[in-house]
């Protein structure tokens, strides 16, 4: 509706007056119940506890040569810090996620890792990919790189060099479906060089099923674009149905606290079809508006309608866009 | 030589460096220790913001003054529980909105309460303003509470989402949820009040049908 609201009409000094006097009446009268705050017991998370003794007994780490033990970098699992590495000491992570996300973080650069999804990161000192998305979808926020030092995301026959930006990479049968957020990033698929900007995407390398000799390549791990061709498997279908539901949620919880981060999982579960992949686009539009950036949430009212034109928000993601027009 | 206005005279002179901000928890736990002076200093800081959340929901001021004090004696009584993870302004709202939930599942207030509000007004007001200002108020006793503070925090008090879904202790896509449906029932109320009606834009009467 138009116009502005009237403001506010104060009480008076003798409205205040009174309402605090019977305030510490009735405060008085029943005995405002008192007790001293409680410093905040140290709460140390089961799962930390249990990513503890996993690294303790050498089982979640892989170790290319003899070097620290020490964590290759910080996720919700292992908060702990990642230590400094030096030249000649290369550490690997070999991460797989099931029904919740996965948060990876080095100093460079933060990870999003989807719900059923594997990946094999590197050491910043190490040569080669940063990371190898072996299966599954991962979530970027790289910080401009210095001169000299490429953030390589290797996925299947697919290389994503990153010029400091803000992207997804999604495993799609041998190749991957690269979406850009924020920045540039530069795709190549044998001799062909993409480069991307904000709110551009690309798949490619599905018609090849050249590896790249890298082991542990799965060129059958479901994609959620595939999930629904008549070809999919129902479990299939299922599975990615329920990631989507549960990076839904999960970003639902981090709106207040971390926006940014839940509108990357937002991101993630929007890749799907079906009714959790709508409700997360929208979502990702309003958190965008909130987030005063309109130009983004235009983009993703306008993906919302040109996907889901039927759905629950449609009639909504319209008017928006009509309001944003004017 | 410049003479200081009379109305300034005996007015203490302003500081040349400001107050410190209080730490809020510290002045939580003394208040909650029940120290007169700490009690008073929340009960200055939090006034107007109990008093603001309350009109907007409300939407006048007559038997407001029990609602706040409702408030106030739940926020008392509930310092001990704050832990200082988020603004005390933000904390007392929590509550302030909780009691107001309280009050329109009682529906302790009658129709004639939204017309009190025609009575106070400023004078440069437009009549037709006032009326409607009543009409709307009246056409949000006809939503559920939950729509009606989404409705009433946002979009007349003009809080973000961000910050009505923290002060309703919801989800933000919730707040938006209930935000939009209570457009979309107040949208249809209004299509049906020739005064309200009057007060829509052209697009919102046309997305109404």
């Amino acid at each position: 509706m138009s116009g502005e609201f009237p403001s506010i009409p104060p009480l008076s000094d003798e409205a205040w007056l009174r309402i605090e006097s019977n305030v510490y009446s009735e405060l008085q009268r029943n005995g405002a119940r008192v007790e001293p705050v409680q410093p905040r017991a140290k709460n140390w998370p089961l799962a930390t506890l249990a990513a503890a003794a996993i690294v303790a007994l050498g089982l979640a780490w892989n170790q290319n040569q003899p070097g620290p033990t020490a964590p290759l970098a910080s996720t919700e699992r292992n908060p702990a810090p990642a230590p400094a590495l030096h030249s000649g000491h290369v550490s690997s992570r070999y991460i797989t996620t099931q029904w919740d996300p996965e948060l990876l973080e080095f100093e460079d650069a933060s990870i999003d890792i989807a719900p059923n999804s594997a990946v094999l990161a590197f050491s910043p000192t190490a040569p080669g990919p940063r990371l190898v998305l072996e299966k599954g979808t991962a979530y970027f926020k790289v910080d401009s790189q210095p001169q000299g030092r490429d953030f390589v995301v290797q996925a299947g026959n697919v290389r994503v060099r990153v010029i400091g930006t803000e992207f997804s990479v999604e495993r799609v049968g041998a190749g991957a479906r690269v979406d850009v957020t924020e920045g540039v990033v530069e795709v190549t698929h044998g001799d062909e060089v993409h480069r991307l900007t904000a709110g551009e995407h690309l798949t490619e390398g599905l018609a090849f099923a050249e590896g790249l000799g890298l082991a542990g390549f799965n060129e059958d791990a479901p994609s959620w674009d595939a999930v629904d061709s008549e070809t999919a498997p129902p479990r299939t279908k299922t599975r990615a149905r329920a990631n989507a539901r549960l990076l839904f949620q999960k970003a639902a919880t981090l709106e207040s606290s971390s926006p940014k981060r839940a509108a990357r999982l937002y991101r993630m579960a929007s890749r799907g079809h079906g009714s959790w992949a709508a409700n997360a686009l929208y979502a990702l539009a309003m958190l965008a508006f909130d987030e005063d950036q309109p130009t983004r949430a235009e983009r993703y009212l306008e993906e919302y309608l040109r996907r889901f034109p039927k759905g629950v928000n449609a009639v909504d993601a319209r008017r928006e866009l009509d309001r944003d027009v004017q | 030589m410049q003479t200081v206005p009379q109305s300034y005279q005996n007015e203490r002179p302003v500081p040349a460096v400001a107050p410190p901000v209080p730490d809020m928890l510290a002045l939580a736990t003394a208040a909650a220790a029940g120290q007169p002076l700490a009690q008073r200093q929340v009960f200055r800081m939090l006034k107007r913001v109990v008093h603001g959340t309350l009109y907007r929901i409300v939407g006048n001021n007559r038997n407001i003054e029990d609602l706040v004090q409702d408030s106030f004696i739940e926020i008392y009584r509930s310092l001990h529980n704050y832990r200082g993870d988020a603004k005390l302004t933000t904390w007392a709202d929590r509550i302030t909105v909780r009691v107001a939930y309280r009050h329109l599942r009682r529906r302790d207030f009658l129709l004639s309460d939204i017309e009190a509000a025609a009575v106070w007004e400023p004078a440069e007001s437009r009549a037709d303003a006032r009326e409607g200002l009543r009409r709307l108020y009246a056409a949000l006793n006809r939503l559920n509470p939950e729509q009606r503070v989404a409705f009433a925090l946002f979009a007349i008090d003009g809080r973000s989402l961000i910050e009505v879904a923290a002060v309703t202790d919801v989800t933000v896509v919730t707040a938006k949820s209930r935000v939009w449906r209570a457009r979309r029932a107040l949208r249809k109320i209004a299509m049906q009040d020739p005064v309200l009606s009057s007060h829509l834009t052209d697009e919102e009467k046309e997305s109404g049908r």
